[in-house]
């Protein structure tokens, strides 16, 4: 080991002669501007910067001092004494880079999306299971068509630019224009969007109770002085990642990811951690043991169920909790015999029993599937429908079927062997242990299941070819996911049903039936909040015995944090840890 | 030399009974004992060992299960025992064709005439400079799954490091002054790789060999994963695989877990590499000689 | 180029001059270039999905209609027919303007020149420890062959050459980076900027890691290299004639026996950086490993033929430096003559 003595030499310049800090490589300086150039390049020749020194040194050799520093944990150990509700510095890992964290460049929904939030503020933000607005003051409307939209005074962009109503206005027309772009909300409905001083009014093309949920609490308000001349949007550059929001994007860099810093100008709220460090570690095991050491202080990857006691038991580590909406599915290929039949879609579900899968593959931290899909806990959720595991039930359905096992106790329907592929994506291990379970499972009815692991593209390929339903589908059965958003919105719930791929973009199973068609139409078009869960509540009903899938279970989200940096994480449902909340006091 | 501990006959025929020597034997016993296991799991075992659920996940080591279970509660030892089998087929089949290959080719492009030989290294070059996960991935997409297609696909991935090192030995041995002189008295040239210059490349096909065989066993399990194989059938590789994902190592699981498998693979490699060293240091008459 | 060849290998050289000698070499090499450049192109479009996901979640794409996708793929130039991006492609290559990565907008070249410095000097060192070690291993192996513990040693680097780079790296966090804490676990650089101690602090595990998965290698190449010189006539002779084992080793034994060991390292040298892959992602190493794995897994296009090029490069470069090399080694290659 080279650092196995456990002690390095450094050069440190000698006192009184300043490092010089215009070379090329220097690191810039806190008084550049924060908006320009935060994308920097760190070359390991950097560290000639450091030698100097040697100039000035080399007439006489005792100026330069060589110190013996003792290392250790890599020279991050939190400053003792700070306290845990503000922090001056907190470094997050997150698994792969984030592009340059604009609305249109950040990889991911979790935790692109949230960091970017972090840099450009919305309209309004979702606080425990309330809409409540932010850059607006409040959130007026009367039939839920027409939303006026007050702005707070005071607003300013990250350059000290005014934040204006127009700047809103722009934000609309600009998404309208540019759909692609991972933090991109689909403003489609908005039909007129106007300003008159500071308040802006949307008019809908129908009403939508859920619009503030969906749309005003995700649309990042972009600045039109900086953005109105973009026209590639996926090449905005760092120049570009200048919100409103509680921080400021001051650097990305190749070798230390970035860093941002709280706004000093913030006026919703105080920043209680001054730098925000964002490190990117693709290895979810390297990320646990940094965080064990203390070398990050919170880690964005859900702690696995069988490292959550170790960790939990260990000192100064902390656990933030909650549920997640994202789904696990087991599709299948309704356009393709025998899964075109309910009757044997529904016997499938009867025989996979949800909860085993929970114990197992998540270790107990996780939810049950619900048979009608929507989480129990979703705004959207209209009481429990329990599992819908019966086994005896499976075998009676097959039965009646008429599909007789054969001799190796496979079940033969109309001619054909009831043996099927099952796709996994193999980055996934939960849903490949679950794979492994339901092969089990519905070998005890008679059917044979085949599991095929592939890289998540290659199934995507398969089962989403280009994204685009009116493709088609190659596959029988696949494992699946949706993330949290299209648990929490009819309108997405609707996209996974429509039979019309024009009105069901998300349909990836190939359902099709009149009479769901026909319920989701009542459903889209309820006015108030009230009749739309209401009518999911039908909605989940037919779904559950339809079956066009099954659905699996809902993960927990745990993630864990160094309760001896910082400890002022708090949970938001459907965007976990990663949020204003976990780090300003809004005075909202 | 093992002169003391030899039976009488073998001092009339030395060269032929004393083929392994002690260290060889040693390795042969050892491989004995992990192909046996091997077997036993084959026969044995009733079907599904190692696949079905018998306790609770993350079980530490008991009696019932000597090895502890996984994290869906199978049996870990049984496992050990299953996978023995998939693996060692899978490694010594690729490894053998892998050596064949790449001494003939590497061979070949030692002696052969320069045009081939330059067609050969650049070939190389180019199969060395393509992403091996671009490849897998393609591999999967086009060519689907099966066993066959598995030990084709890392044969193919893997001569080419080999090749270019027994090339380069190919070059040192057709130097030699012995060769030339053979040479130089008119002897053909097949017969002289095969008579010299094979003692020359020997040496290396036996690393090559055991190298090979490894790192089969590792790539087994990536290939499985992404489609060319049965991710869910115990070997030592996907064993590996599921400690590298479920984070084993950053606990205390990794010695009974992580640690049968690992070695496993190295007694393998040692019992391989003790065997091939002494065979190889009696089949070589130079190495003889400096004895 | 033509012509069936059947003298030795160091006699090509002998027969034609030295440039016509590197001018085929080099002809060999943009042989090499164009095909690689070909299959970097073809490979990455035969990969099931496509670049289209860099352009929002999936819920997203899903509603963008056909005209939407269209100018989509136009604007961003994987909508043309293929021929026409191969073409825009060469010309790419040709200029240098590797174009812009479809998953952050930035320049390729400006993505590869940030990776690259830290690839090679996390390659750099470790090809330094490697070498030593290994041959100094392989030398003490070879010359100690007859005194019976020999086959240990090549026992034990046959074993350490098959720890797969993972576990050791894995290893090594758990032990130095978690329980002892005496090296970081991830990054190259320490939260303070780039520092003489950082930098080794962050290098100190992978280059382990590289290292110790590299020796073996190295160590039983050199060894049955030196076991063939060793065991070869003149060298025989030369014992026979008692000349003293040291000066016999140093003036008959070292130098042709480190010949195709030089070879051998510097063709290394050029495969490494790709091979740094799982090193640099277990250390999250910002080197052009890492960038390569990401580009592969985000279907990056543009990104993806710029990492493959630079690898490509790197490899013919490293094959044309061998060749040019060689003849400072070779004595029989310098003098354009054959010895014997």
């Amino acid at each position: 080991m080279l650092v196995g003595r456990c002690h390095a030499w450094m050069l440190v310049p000698p006192p009184g002669i300043e490092q010089v800090t215009d070379s090329p490589f220097a690191l810039p300086t806190f008084d550049s501007p924060p908006y320009g150039e935060a994308h920097v390049a760190v070359y390991p020749w950097e560290v000639l910067v450091q030698f100097p020194g040697w100039k000035f040194a080399s007439s006489s050799v005792a100026v330069l001092a060589l110190t013996l520093t003792a290392c250790g944990g890599g020279g991050s150990t939190p400053p003792p004494g700070n306290s845990q509700e503000t922090a001056d510095s907190v470094t997050i890992a997150i698994a792969s880079d984030e592009g340059t964290l604009t609305p249109f460049t950040n990889q991911t929904g979790y935790p692109g999306n949230n960091l970017v939030k972090l840099i450009f503020d919305t309209l309004a933000v979702v606080q425990g299971d309330e809409v409540i607005g932010l850059l607006a003051q409040e959130i007026q409307t009367e039939d839920n068509q027409t939303f006026t939209l007050p702005l707070r005074d005071g607003l300013t962009w990250h350059d000290g630019e005014e934040l204006t109503a127009d700047d809103v206005v722009f934000s609309v027309e600009f998404y309208r224009d540019h759909a692609e772009g991972d933090s991109a909300v689909d403003v489609s409905m908005i039909e007129d969007v106007s300003a008159d001083g500071s308040t802006v009014t949307m008019v809908l093309d129908q009403p939508d109770p859920e619009f503030p949920r969906m749309i005003l609490s995700d649309m990042a308000i972009l600045p039109e002085h900086l953005w109105a001349d973009v026209t590639k949007v996926s090449e905005a550059g760092t120049d570009l990642a200048v919100g409103s929001g509680p921080y400021v994007l001051e650097k990305y860099d190749n070798a230390r990811g970035y860093t941002l810093t709280a706004n000093p100008d913030y006026a919703l709220g105080e920043v209680k951690v001054d730098t925000l460090k964002v490190a990117i570690i693709p290895e979810e095991s390297t990320q646990f043991a940094a965080l064990r050491t203390g070398e990050i202080d919170m880690s964005t990857r859900i702690v696995p169920p069988q490292q959550l006691d170790q960790l939990q038991s260990q000192a100064n580590i902390g656990i933030v909790d909650g549920t997640e909406y994202a789904s696990s599915l087991l599709l299948f290929n309704n356009g393709r015999a025998p899964f075109d039949d309910p009757t044997v879609r529904r016997a499938i579900t009867q025989a996979i029993d949800t909860q085993d899968l929970v114990d197992t593959s998540l270790l107990g931290s996780g939810t049950i599937g619900n048979p009608g899909f929507i989480h129990p806990a979703s705004p959207m959720a209209a009481g429990d429908t329990g599992s819908a595991y019966d086994l005896e039930a499976a075998n009676a359905a097959l039965d009646e079927l008429g599909a007789k096992p054969g001799a190796d106790g496979i079940r033969v329907l109309d001619g054909k062997p009831m043996s099927f592929e099952l796709l996994v994506q193999s980055t996934s291990t939960d849903r490949l242990r679950s794979a492994e379970l339901i092969r089990e499972m519905l070998r005890e009815v008679g059917i044979e299941v085949k599991v095929t692991s592939m890289d998540s593209d290659s199934l995507d390929a398969k089962v989403w070819p280009d994204y685009d339903v009116s493709q088609g589908r190659n596959y029988d059965m696949s494992m699946w996911g949706w993330s949290a958003p299209v648990m929490l919105s009819s309108g997405l719930i609707a996209q996974l049903l429509y039979s019309d791929p024009a009105k069901g973009p998300l349909n990836v199973v190939g359902f099709s039936d009149p009479e769901t068609d026909a319920a989701l139409d009542g459903l889209t078009s309820e006015e108030t909040l009230e009749g739309r869960i209401d009518a999911a509540a039908d909605l989940q009903t037919r779904i559950a015995e339809q079956a066009p899938w099954v659905t699996l279970y809902y993960r927990d989200g745990a993630y864990a944090f160094r309760s001896d940096t910082y400890s002022g994480w708090t949970w938001q449902d459907g965007k976990s840890a990663l949020h204003g909340f976990s780090f300003v006091d809004y005075d909202l | 030399m093992s002169t003391a501990t030899s039976a009488p006959e073998v001092v009339a025929r030395p060269r032929r009974r004393e083929l392994l020597g002690r260290q060889g034997r040693v390795g042969a016993v050892l491989l004995a004992l992990i192909v046996g296991t091997a077997a036993y799991g084959f026969f044995f075992l009733p079907d599904g060992a190692g696949k079905k659920r018998v306790g609770s996940p993350y079980e530490e080591p008991s009696a019932a299960h000597p090895l502890g279970t996984d994290d869906l509660g199978r049996d870990l030892l049984d496992q050990l025992v299953v996978g023995a089998g998939t693996s060692l087929t899978l490694a010594f089949i690729v490894a053998a064709v892998t050596t064949v290959l790449a001494a003939v080719i590497g061979g070949l492009a030692g002696i052969g005439p320069r045009w081939l030989s330059a067609t050969i290294m650049r070939g190389i070059d180019v199969m060395l400079v393509l992403p091996e996960l671009v490849l897998f991935i393609l591999a999967a997409t086009f060519l689907g799954q099966g066993f066959g297609i598995r030990a084709v696909i890392l044969a193919l991935i893997l001569w080419p490091v080999p090749a270019r090192v027994l090339r380069a030995a190919s070059l040192t041995a057709w130097s030699r002054a012995h060769v030339e002189a053979a040479r130089a008295m008119g002897a053909g040239q097949a017969w002289l790789l095969f008579r010299h210059a094979s003692y020359l490349l020997g040496p290396l096909l036996v690393p090559v060999f055991v190298r090979t065989a490894m790192r089969v066993i590792i790539y087994d399990a990536t290939l499985s994963f992404l489609g060319l194989g049965d991710p869910t059938a115990p070997s030592w590789g996907t064993t590996l695989y599921w400690v590298q994902v479920n984070g084993v190592f950053l606990s205390d699981a990794w010695l009974w877990w992580a640690g049968p498998p690992g070695l496993a693979i190295t007694l393998t490699v040692v019992a391989l590499a003790l065997v091939g060293t002494s065979v190889e240091d009696r089949l070589n008459p130079n190495l003889q000689e400096s004895r | 180029m033509s012509g069936v060849q059947t003298s030795a290998p160091g006699s090509p050289v002998a027969r034609r001059g030295r440039l016509t000698y590197l001018g085929g070499r080099i002809a060999e090499y943009v042989v090499v270039l164009l095909v690689a450049l070909t299959l970097n192109f073809l490979l990455p479009r035969a990969l099931p999905g496509g670049p289209l996901k860099l352009f929002g979640s999936p819920e997203a794409l899903a509603r963008l209609t056909a005209e939407e996708r269209a100018q989509i793929a136009t604007e961003y130039g994987f909508g043309d027919p293929i021929w026409v991006q191969f073409l825009d492609y060469l010309k790419s290559v040709v200029t240098l303007d590797l174009g812009t990565s479809l998953s952050d907008g930035r320049e390729v070249t400006a993505a590869i020149w940030d990776a690259l410095p830290w690839t090679l000097l996390l390659v750099g060192t470790s090809i330094v420890f490697t070498t030593l070690i290994g041959i100094a291993l392989g030398v003490i192996g070879g010359l100690r062959r007859r005194e019976g513990k020999g086959a240990f040693t090549l026992i034990g680097a046959i074993v350490v050459d098959s720890i797969p780079q993972f576990w050791l790296a894995m290893l090594l966090i758990v032990w130095f980076g978690v329980k002892w804490q005496i090296a970081p676990t991830f990054g190259a650089t320490g939260p303070d900027g780039v520092t003489i101690t950082g930098l080794a602090q962050h290098l100190a595990m992978p280059v382990a890691t590289l290292t110790i998965t590299g020796i073996g290698y190295i160590f039983m190449y050199t060894r049955s290299s030196m076991l063939n010189v060793l065991t070869s006539e003149p060298v025989q002779h030369a014992h026979a004639r008692g000349i003293p084992r040291g000066r016999l080793v140093r003036r008959h034994v070292l130098r042709p026996a480190l010949l195709p060991v030089h070879t051998l390292i510097m063709l290394d040298i050029g495969f490494l950086a790709a091979g740094a892959i799982v090193v640099e992602t277990v250390f999250a190493y910002p080197g052009l490993g890492r960038l390569t794995f990401g580009a592969i897994a985000a279907r990056d296009y543009p990104l993806m033929q710029g990492t493959f090029l630079v690898l490509t490069l790197m490899v013919v470069l490293m094959n044309l430096l061998a060749d040019l090399t060689y003849p400072l080694l070779d004595p029989r290659a310098r003098t354009g003559a054959s010895e014997r």
